[in-house]
């Protein structure tokens, strides 16, 4: 995208009010996530014996957990752990199913057919169930988190991918590229995948938002970050316990809250993005 | 038709088979085994006690022997025990399909019954109150964490209003009446539902829309049909394709998002078995839910593929 490019997408997003202050919104979290830990010298990993299971108060603004740490601490270095296993599994799925698509679509055939089989495979078993299993198996942590989402996600960019290319290849253009020669490889980087990334695009803040969504999920079920690190999932997790979840709500709501800002942000920004990348999908 | 429907079926006992193995291998590569878990608890005992009981439980032989030794006894009609308490995995699976359909099955007809007439109704009229309400319903819908809306929904309807019992499936000291599973069952169900209407809600209101601008509406119209016949018998008939494709999409998800659901409802289903099998190393309720959960999904898929052809009949001409 050249720069004018960019400036007339920046003005088309900008045109989607609510895209506009979600992406302001956004930027002010991730600065909070991002500064306030360090210059706060907050700690989320200490226990305040004094103070366990306390509700808000001026020495815990969010209040404690039931072994004495800080909330808000937790809150904000959980978001680090939340947004990087989004951003970086998205990554994984992205490196995993592009590739896979882009052959798929472009070269079609025996091994076109069998990739998309295979889609369809991980597809018809639902991916909640599999990635549970993966993470346990591969001993839960924040690494294996990514992996076990960025791994089961391929299937997303792959069938994306696969459609745009297929649309791609049947251009005048790249018909040129082939009569005039040129080598697969040429005709796929220069023509072909640059051509067909918007539906990639347009669905990309959706993937990271689906991949928090799925972290925090997964440590519902016990899967996931363990503590004393943290992470939206794990803090909301204390909510299983009844009286955690009846009485001693400052333990799980803020998480929740912050995570839900989260996501609505990022997929306001997406539907930003889709607006100004194809006028014809808005509504 | 026939010849595709019998292709899909070879299809799918071949990816059947794939998974099973797939899940096999992956469930018997978690830390610890069966044993260990067993064992917890119990104090030690000596090494060759340990190597006899692993050999006793057939848990000492290679994976790929032992994936072949289930796939016999799975095809005689055998799918072993559960190594945690002994009953056959076919009678403990028995007892958590039910719930599970239950579960699943009033939740998808809750979200049909939510998403269709609001998509018909805000495509019929764009950016009116209903349409407006749509999109924010299914911008909730598909913002929101499944267990988040769990969470705030037992807090606010069984904790602060205590309309709804928070968890199970009847009153444990009272009979299992249809009244007392349909209090337990509002709440999961509505909640289950709702997740579902996000995706459902845009799908019907674009495959809507468009199908509004056909030729073929204009002349059901200016024949003198009237405004509910042809939105009923032109407009949605021909608008249910798209709808039914997202409805098979969301089939694997139903079965896996309610793992979620029956575990914050402690739902006796087949989600809540499967992650306390899981927890316990135990393998063989995992494959025999694995088994359950993925024929469903393709007998589901391969219905709707008829289902298709039934509604319209040019796709059964084309194949």
């Amino acid at each position: 995208m050249k720069r004018s490019g960019i400036k007339t997408f920046f003005k088309k997003f900008i045109h989607h009010k609510a895209a506009a202050v979600a992406l302001v919104l956004f930027f002010l979290e991730l600065a909070a996530i991002l500064i306030l830990p360090g210059a706060l010298h907050l700690d989320a990993v200490t226990s305040d014996f004094l103070n366990m299971a306390k509700g808000p108060s001026a020495e815990h603004i969010w209040g404690t957990d039931e072994i004495g740490r800080d909330i808000f601490a937790r809150v904000l270095y959980g978001g680090r752990i939340s947004l990087i296993v989004g951003i970086c599994s998205t990554a994984l799925s992205i490196a995993i199913g592009l590739p896979l698509g882009v052959v798929a679509g472009y070269y079609q055939g025996a091994v076109g057919n069998f990739i998309m089989r295979l889609a369809d495979m991980f597809m018809s078993f639902p991916s909640m169930v599999l990635s549970l299993v993966l993470v346990t198996v591969l001993e839960p942590s924040m690494w294996t988190v990514i992996f076990a989402i960025g791994f089961l996600g391929w299937t997303r960019p792959c069938k994306l991918l696969y459609g745009s290319v297929m649309a791609t290849k049947g251009r005048e253009y790249v018909e040129v590229a082939v009569t005039l020669g040129y080598s697969n490889r040429k005709i796929l980087m220069k023509y072909v995948i640059p051509n067909s990334l918007s539906p990639l695009w347009v669905s990309l803040a959706f993937m990271i938002s689906s991949a928090i969504i799925t972290e925090s999920s997964l440590n519902f079920l016990g899967a996931g970050i363990q503590p004393p690190q943290s992470s939206w999932g794990n803090l909301i997790y204390a909510a299983q316990q009844f009286d955690v979840l009846t009485t001693k709500v400052w333990m799980w709501i803020p998480a929740c809250i912050v995570l839900l800002i989260t996501v609505v942000c990022i997929n306001l920004i997406g539907e930003g993005i889709r607006d100004a990348l194809d006028p014809k999908m808005r509504r | 038709m026939l010849k595709n429907i019998g292709k899909r079926i070879l299809f799918s006992i071949v990816v059947l088979f794939a998974l099973t193995f797939f899940v096999f291998l992956l469930s018997n590569m978690m830390s610890g085994n069966a044993l260990d878990v067993v064992l917890q608890g119990e104090g030690t005992i000596s090494e060759e006690a340990y190597q006899a009981l692993l050999h006793e439980m057939g848990l000492d032989l290679p994976i790929p022997v032992r994936y072949w030794n289930w796939l016999v006894n799975f095809l005689h009609g055998d799918m072993g025990t559960s190594t945690v308490n002994g009953q056959p995995v076919w009678s403990i699976l028995k007892e958590r399909i039910g719930p599970t359909l239950i579960l699943t099955g009033s939740s998808l007809l809750i979200a049909l019954l939510i998403s269709i007439p609001l998509g018909i109704m805000s495509a019929y009229k764009p950016y009116s109150f209903w349409d407006n309400f749509a999109s924010a319903l299914a911008f909730v819908g598909s913002s929101m964490p499944g267990f988040m809306i769990c969470l705030f929904g037992i807090y606010i309807f069984s904790v602060k209003l205590g309309w709804f019992p928070t968890s199970g499936m009847y009153y444990s000291n009272q009979p299992h009446t249809i009244r007392a599973l349909l209090e337990h069952l509002a709440l999961p169900a509505i909640l289950c539902g709702l997740q579902m209407t996000g995706s459902l809600i845009k799908q019907t209101r674009s495959a809507v829309l468009e199908v509004m601008n056909e030729d073929y509406i204009k002349t059901a119209r200016s024949k003198g049909l009237s405004e509910f016949a042809v939105v009923i018998r032109h407009v949605f008939r021909n608008a249910l394709i798209p709808i039914i494709t997202t409805i098979s999409l969301s089939i694997p998800w139903l079965v896996g998002g309610a793992v979620i659901v029956e575990k914050i409802f402690s739902w006796p289903g087949m989600g809540s078995l499967i992650i306390s099998s899981i927890n316990s190393r135990d393998y063989n309720p995992i494959m025999g839910a694995t088994v359950i959960i993925c024929t469903t999904v393709m007998i589901c898929n391969i219905l709707l593929d008829i289902l298709y052809t039934i509604i319209d009949p040019r796709l059964a001409k084309e194949k």
